[in-house]
């Protein structure tokens, strides 16, 4: 198994225990029917038997070529490229809590330009910002949408 | 006759300069609105609205059904050219559209889709014409254990868009039912995990479907250096007008979808989203090479695209008879009936006849222009495409965030955006199915909602289900789709268990 679906797999596990463990806070059954508890716990409960069975069946299985744990450094730099653009996506969207979404939108959108797409600084800087120029004059001009 | 006389009256009020502008510019807006991710039916009609406040009913109504039927055009061009569906029903055009698009055919997807699109409209418009109020009659009858069942229905299709493992379709299936069990539950009144204010109102499927689809997308091709060899911006008729193969092939599946795309439109509630999920299985489960499907098969892009549009005039049947809105466009389209005066209900078409029948000449015509000005526009959205492919990453990263900031006016929509847009990239990295999961997050609270329900008006016991006639109907429906897929998965396996002994 991938140590991607691993962590994959992880979250959600945790996600659902999570949920579960808070669906006790609700009613399960009454008189009438199934309480708001029913589906949350009854899903949980399920998601973590089937992560579970997934990890087992990955381990009766041999691993393919892209598996081999000797080759996990190549792995995580081929990855890099994704895993940087969404650390740098979610960091401009906590700086959009500051008041503009363009802005730190206009940076993140630059450093990929530079590092991932190949692009100069001059170039990077000219179509991005015809990029979301398109996108003010679709959203805030036209539809009144306050994207600013 | 009398519905072709009506149609004919409608059409004499529609059929003036400046009606016929706005039927072609509400198209066309409609179109780009649709196009947009984070803008469906919904927000169009609603941005719309105050344009409607100075023009007479007829003029006003016009307006607002072109917008409707524009957005179910636009909502594909952006799933088939950068796997972002503007909405949900278009997250199956996107199954097999941009395939195509990274193929090279994303021009004749588009092509596809437009000529599948208007005989879907077509067809449900008819339906709506000459059959609205008999079938409305019988929509009555249905209550909470055939919605849920329906619905049922629509999940057991899981089974058809599973893909290679079974097991991982439903662990995304069983997460989509969590997450879509954020926010208020309409049966007790409770509130479940919210964490945040935000989330009283659960978590906006737009936001997720973005996510999923759009940013996933861009991250999983960061990493694997995907880069689209477009060629530079050219016309050519032969690339986006559908030949005769084409067309042969979509022929069938175009108007199963068209039929289905109606009746599922008319039952309030189901809506465009779960028909093309329905009508994607279908295809599949009648296709000769089902293996394709996911891969650009016409007849997976064109039956559901003709679902979509059909559910359209479909939608309209419900609330012009009995004042009931079948989804969100209609509950808009609800809310601008009311605001010119007019009663959805029985009485409608007695009461306010003229102005109706001139809605329904309007969406007729809205339908024609909608064809020719999709598929006049399709070198212009191709070629832009071809401008931008050196950029598209950003481009399309520009457009995930600015369109979930405009589902709410606030980051929080980005955040859930960007949080599925992981999700979306480790599910393509590690091969677990979309489909299922987000077929779970649209369908489960409906479900969930009916079911219990149901349990309540069988004071406790599910024996309803089997009670009613209809539901009965249903549910041998559903049991037959499950053992069919369950049995084909079987033979399939048996039959690679014969060719490959060592296996």
């Amino acid at each position: 198994m991938r140590a991607s679906e691993l962590v994959l797999i992880a979250t959600i596990a945790v996600f659902a225990a999570v949920l579960c463990y808070q669906s006790l806070e609700f009613r399960y059954f009454s008189a009438q029917g199934f309480g708001p508890g029913f589906v949350p716990m009854n899903f949980a409960v399920a998601t973590l038997v089937l992560g579970l069975l997934i990890l087992l069946k990955s381990r009766g299985k041999a691993p393919d070529d892209d598996e081999d744990p000797s080759a996990v450094g190549d792995r995580v730099r081929a990855a890099l490229p994704a895993i940087g653009a969404a650390a740098l996506l979610f960091v401009a969207t906590y700086l959009m809590h500051f008041g503009s979404v363009l802005a730190p939108l206009y940076a993140v959108m630059i450093v990929i330009s530079i590092t991932m797409l190949g692009h100069s600084l001059i170039r990077a800087l000219i179509l991005n910002a015809i990029t979301l120029a398109a996108v003010f004059a679709i959203f805030n001009l036209w539809l009144n949408i306050p994207v600013t | 006759m009398e519905a072709l006389g009506n149609l004919m009256m409608g059409f004499g009020e529609v059929l003036t300069p400046f009606n016929i502008a706005i039927i072609f510019a509400a198209g066309l807006i409609g179109t780009v609105v649709g196009a947009l991710p984070g803008l469906g039916p919904s927000a169009g009609i609603a941005l719309m609205l105050p344009l409607t406040f100075g023009m007479n009913e007829a003029s006003g109504l016009c307006l607002l059904t072109g917008v409707y039927m524009g957005t179910m055009y636009g909502g594909r061009i952006t799933a088939i050219l950068i796997n972002a569906p503007g909405d949900a029903p278009a997250i199956i055009t996107a199954l097999e559209g941009y395939p195509m698009m990274k193929q090279g055919r994303g021009a004749m997807a588009l092509g596809i889709s437009a000529v599948a699109s208007f005989i879907g409209g077509l067809f449900g418009l008819g339906v709506l014409i000459f059959l609205a109020p008999i079938i409305a009659s019988y929509a009555i009858f249905l209550g909470p254990p055939e919605y849920f069942l329906l619905m049922a229905v629509g999940l057991a299709t899981v089974m058809l868009l599973a893909g290679d493992s079974m097991l991982k379709a439903f662990f995304v299936t069983c997460l989509g039912v969590l997450v879509s069990s954020f926010g208020s539950d309409y049966v007790s009144g409770q509130i479940r995990f919210a964490y945040v204010p935000e989330l009283i109102e659960g978590i906006d499927f737009v936001a997720i479907i973005i996510g999923l689809y759009g940013l996933g997308e861009v991250l999983y091709n960061l990493e694997k250096k995907v880069k689209l060899e477009l060629g530079k911006p050219r016309f050519s008729v032969k690339e986006f007008v559908p030949g005769r193969a084409e067309l042969g092939e979509a022929a069938a599946p175009t108007m199963r979808g068209s039929v289905l795309g109606t009746i599922i439109g008319i039952v309030p509630g189901a809506g465009a989203t779960v028909a093309t999920f329905l009508d994607y299985a279908l295809e599949k489960r009648l296709s000769k090479r089902p293996e394709k499907f996911g891969t650009g098969e016409i007849s997976g892009l064109a039956g559901p695209e003709a679902t979509n549009n059909a559910a359209v005039p479909g939608s309209l049947i419900p609330l012009i008879t009995l004042g009931i809105p079948g989804s969100g466009g209609t509950a808009i389209m609800l809310g601008a009936l009311i605001m010119f005066g007019l009663r959805p209900g029985p009485l409608l078409m007695q009461t306010s006849g003229d102005i109706v029948w001139a809605m329904i000449a309007g969406l007729v015509l809205a339908n024609f222009f909608l064809l020719l000005s999709n598929v006049l526009l399709i070198p212009v959205f191709v070629n832009l495409l071809r401008t931008i492919q050196n950029n598209l990453a950003n481009v399309v990263i520009a457009l995930c965030v600015v369109g979930a900031f405009s589902l709410s006016y606030s980051a929080f929509n980005i955040w859930i955006m960007l949080i599925f847009g992981v999700v979306g990239y480790l599910f393509k990295k590690n091969d677990y199915p979309t489909g299922p999961f987000i077929l779970a997050v649209v369908l489960a609270p409906l479900a969930e909602n009916y079911f219990r329900q149901s349990v309540m008006l069988g004071q406790g016991s599910a024996a309803i289900f089997v009670e009613r006639p209809i539901s009965l109907t249903i549910l041998v429906l559903m049991i037959l789709i499950v053992a069919g897929s369950v049995f084909g998965r079987l033979r399939a396996r048996k039959l690679r268990e014969m060719r490959n002994p060592e296996e």
